[in-house]
């Protein structure tokens, strides 16, 4: 009794996305001490009020606070997320715990979700295939949007804007609840210009290319999102369905993509918010439902989703090589359905949590345009997992489960669309064979909860899996993108991880009792991860059609590392913070062995102060310097980046109108010494684009 | 004490991975460094603003080094009609090299060259040298039936000389030239 008492309030926690915020007077050591005894992973939780105060321009750039998350710049001020050095395939993003199925193994291709609906945000950094599947190797981006609204009618309005790319933005939400029925909206609408960056000029790949007032040409663009969700929250049964819609568009940076850096007849310097080709554009569109059923100690979980993502690459059409002039710019279109449903039971007994589950997921893509890149393919994969969470005693919880996938690939062969000259004839050259694959993976994972007097000790160890993505197993063409020629390997096996994580951590009792009381949180996170067969685009000595060759090899590679953190509450004003993460990568076998993996994050460290106060509602002031390491672990192409450090403030501020209107200003102002420097993780640094210079976001929000 | 023999229990365990495994590699002899491509001991052709016409040969003459071991090579002749430049040229007299008008568009007669060499392995230098005949007349597929195949001749003007190097572990350095065909 005392465990499924334990257990409602550790998911009431859970629930509740305002109890546990991350860098907040309000944590509790206790509560804190809760949320780390939830699970064996090493994780962080943000809930609505930590993006809100932390607003940086974009999710990913708020989220990129925590320790062990990066964002990747991917161009056009977007960002694509980075756990502990693993990003693009290798990481899963969900919405409401389903998985969000994008192009992501592209480059310039960002989260396509509506960031200003999401009301919490868990990231797990480790392996979490038992529940996720394939992918979830470097963890799990959770996103949540499902909090069931408490209140008839609420709702709120948000002004944003950035100064670099001159972005505004305007995202307005209603929810509201009748007896047991609820319901919600969301719309979110952003306008940007062309990205800014402190230089004149840039190279890349041999060319010079000089910019007009330092801005990257025609990387403007704008994003449309919209949300409605209806549902029934009873006390046993709870259904709800959300139909979302998130369409953005993009241009690229016009001087470095496509099939020649070259003039063209576009007047590009004429508007800084135009979007001329090359451009992106993309539409995902999401239907989810869940259902959920409770009685006792039993509860049952339904989940059904469908995702389509219709992607558009359009630029001007250029003849290259054999490749006569395209009759249209539109170079590529992808249109991917993917299918999921899930379910899963939970039942509790004596002091067992056992966990069990069902996936399905079924994927289908098919491609057009003049330019190819990946093939036609369809892919479906099933899963059943079983976890049990033994509760020992108060404070010691263990866990284990596994879990069985299989999948099934099937690639289309695909030819060029126009001949080229072999020996005396004229060949229509293939690009990908057509090839079935199927691939059965075990994962497992094990961990433990341990807590006493000030300390929170967990461990977890686990195994996790990632099936080839067709690009892997089926490409054999020029990536127009960066300049050279990519072959797939049909032979990939599924890349498989082994990590080991740890977190410890120190919560002191109140040290002195003058000014308020002093509390020291300290929290150390190390890890171990094994990859027997990393999957990895190997830039090798040869040429294909003028372009150097890359091909998908694997590779053993080993990586560790750690994150730390210590807050010092002063009373009720004062919070100074130091966070700091390592980590280190090596291949340690095939063609490639010795070097480090691509993107390798240099150690970074933060130390922040911040300064809280309540007048009228609660406000703060923080000042932040983060610092950050050389890089001189590279690999071909790479160059080596030095270190940099920025000074960055925040402040928020919220007010009262009245007993139902809030009025609230987020302010966040980056590299206030508007210093020059590159970073070494970002895709701009590969073709010599700093980052941007001082950049100031605001927000100002009312709800009501 | 539980805690910490529960705490040691697994730092050992996470330290004893780690340096576990990274015992199995060294990474002391890898090449961090990308080839050169430069004149050493021979005379450098082409060089910047040098002017061929159609029918004469280019004799390509270039010293190739790498501290470790060279890969392959490829050279690239593209029109430059449209004046863009790159970095790697000694640019301080490119604009007396080129034409008067930019031409927005790749007209189709212009000269197209594309050639890999492989370079015999185990070598850190290494002598390129090759002959390239510069067409006086291009094929192309006719407007008018794409089946059939028509002469143009070759297209006068500015052209970019460009030779790609690799080396063994995969680094790649980039050398561009700016040529004239014709005038």
């Amino acid at each position: 009794m005392i465990v499924n008492l334990l257990t409602a309030a550790l998911m009431a926690v859970a629930v509740n996305d305002s109890t546990v915020t991350l860098q907040s007077v309000t944590v509790s050591g206790q509560q804190r001490r809760n949320y780390q005894m939830r699970s064996s992973h090493s994780s962080v939780q943000v809930g609505r009020e930590y993006i809100g105060h932390n607003f940086a321009g974009s999710l990913m750039q708020t989220l990129e606070g925590l320790p062990g998350v990066k964002a990747m710049a991917i161009g056009s001020g977007q960002s694509k997320p980075v756990i502990r050095g693993l990003g693009f395939n290798r990481l899963a993003v969900t919405e409401d715990g389903i998985k969000h199925e994008g192009q992501q193994w592209g480059d310039d291709h960002g989260l396509e979700i509506d960031q200003f609906a999401i009301d919490r945000v868990e990231v797990i950094k480790g392996p979490a295939a038992l529940l996720y599947g394939s992918d979830a190797i470097g963890g799990v981006l959770s996103l949540y949007t499902n909090h069931v609204p408490v209140e008839p009618f609420s709702g709120s309005v948000q002004l944003f804007g950035r100064s670099n790319n001159e972005q505004v933005g305007l995202s307005a939400k209603v929810e509201g609840r009748k007896g047991n029925f609820f319901y919600r909206a969301n719309t979110t609408l952003i306008d940007y210009a062309d990205y800014r960056v402190p230089t004149d000029s840039i190279q890349y790949y041999s060319y010079w290319i000089k910019l007009h007032r330092q801005r990257l040409r025609n990387t403007a663009g704008c994003e449309r999102d919209g949300s409605v969700m209806l549902g029934y929250a009873g006390y046993h049964f709870h259904t709800d369905v959300r139909l979302s819609d998130s369409y953005s568009k993009s241009g690229f940076f016009a001087n470095a993509h496509g099939l020649e850096v070259r003039l063209s007849d576009i007047d590009y310097d004429r508007s800084r918010r135009d979007i001329d080709l090359p451009h992106q554009w993309v539409n995902h569109l999401k239907v989810l439902s869940h259902t959920s059923w409770r009685t006792g100690d039993l509860s049952a979980e339904l989940s059904l989703a469908y995702q389509n993502n219709l992607r558009e690459e359009r630029s001007e059409p250029i003849s290259h090589g054999y490749m006569p002039t395209p009759p249209d710019s539109r170079e590529r279109r992808f249109n991917k359905s993917t299918y999921t449903g899930l379910l899963g039971v939970r039942y509790a007994v004596a002091n067992h949590a056992l966990r069990g589950g069902l996936s399905t997921e079924h994927q289908h893509n098919r491609r057009s345009g003049w330019g190819f890149i990946i093939p036609d393919f369809e892919t479906s994969s099933t899963g059943a997992y079983i976890t049990d969470r033994y509760t020992v005693r108060d404070n010691l919880i263990v866990n284990a489960g596994m879990r069985l996938d299989y999948a099934r690939t099937h690639i289309h062969g695909y030819e060029d669309w126009f001949a080229t000259p072999v020996g005396d004839k004229r060949v229509y050259l293939q690009r990908s064979a057509d090839q079935r694959r199927h691939f059965t993976s075990f994962t497992w994972s094990a961990g433990v909860n341990y807590s006493v007097g000030q300390w929170v000790v967990k461990a977890n160890v686990g195994k996790s899996f990632r099936v080839p993505i067709p690009k892997e197993l089926g490409a054999d063409g020029v990536n127009y993108h960066i300049f050279r020629y990519e072959r797939g390997n049909a032979e990939l096996d599924p890349e498989q991880s082994y990590q080991l994580d740890a977190t410890f951590s120190w919560t002191s009792r109140p040290l002195a009792s003058r000014c308020g009381g002093v509390v020291l949180e300290v929290q150390l996170e190390p890890y171990v991860n094994y990859f027997p067969n990393y999957i990895y685009l190997n830039p090798t000595s040869d040429y294909v059609e003028g372009l150097q060759l890359y091909h998908y090899t694997q590779a053993r590679v080993l990586r560790w590392g750690f994150e730390a953190e210590a807050t010092c509450h002063v009373g009720r004003h004062w919070e100074a913070h130091l966070q700091g993460e390592y980590l280190y990568a090596r291949q340690q076998s095939g063609l490639k062995k010795g070097y480090t993996l691509p993107f390798s994050t240099p150690w970074s460290t933060d130390a922040g102060v911040k300064y809280l106060f309540d007048a009228k509602g609660k406000g703060f002031v923080g000042l932040n310097a983060h610092v950050v390491g050389s890089q001189h672990e590279i690999v071909p192409p790479e160059m080596p980046t030095d270190g940099y450090w920025t000074l960055n403030l925040s402040a928020g501020k919220d007010f009262g109108l009245s007993d139902r209107m809030r009025l609230n200003v987020a302010l966040h102002a980056d590299n206030l010494l508007n210093r020059r420097y590159y970073d070494h993780t970002s895709y701009y640094r590969l073709i010599d684009v700093p980052e941007p210079g001082r950049n100031i976001s605001v927000k100002v929000g009312l709800e009501f | 004490m539980k805690k910490n023999i529960f705490q040691s229990l697994i730092v050992a365990l996470m330290c004893t991975t780690a340096l576990g495994l990274n015992a199995c590699g060294s990474d002391d002899e890898k090449d961090m460094a990308k080839p050169d491509i430069n004149n050493r001991g021979v005379t450098e052709n082409p060089i910047n603003c040098q002017v061929y016409q159609p029918g004469d040969t280019i004799y390509v003459c270039y010293h190739f080094e790498d501290d470790t071991e060279l890969g392959n090579y490829n050279i690239e002749i593209h029109g430059n009609f449209d004046h863009h430049s790159h970095s790697t040229e000694s640019n301080s007299d490119e604009d007396e090299c080129q034409g008067i008008e930019p031409e927005r568009q790749l007209p189709d007669t212009a000269w197209v060259f594309n050639q890999s060499y492989a370079i015999p392995q185990g070598l850190r230098s290494y002598v390129a040298q090759v002959k390239i005949p510069i067409p006086k007349e291009i094929t192309l597929p006719s407007k008018d039936n794409p089946q059939q195949l028509v002469t143009r001749n070759t297209r006068l003007g500015d052209y970019h000389f460009m030779i790609r190097l690799t080396d063994r572990a995969g680094w790649q350095q980039l050398k561009a030239v700016a040529i004239k065909v014709g005038q």
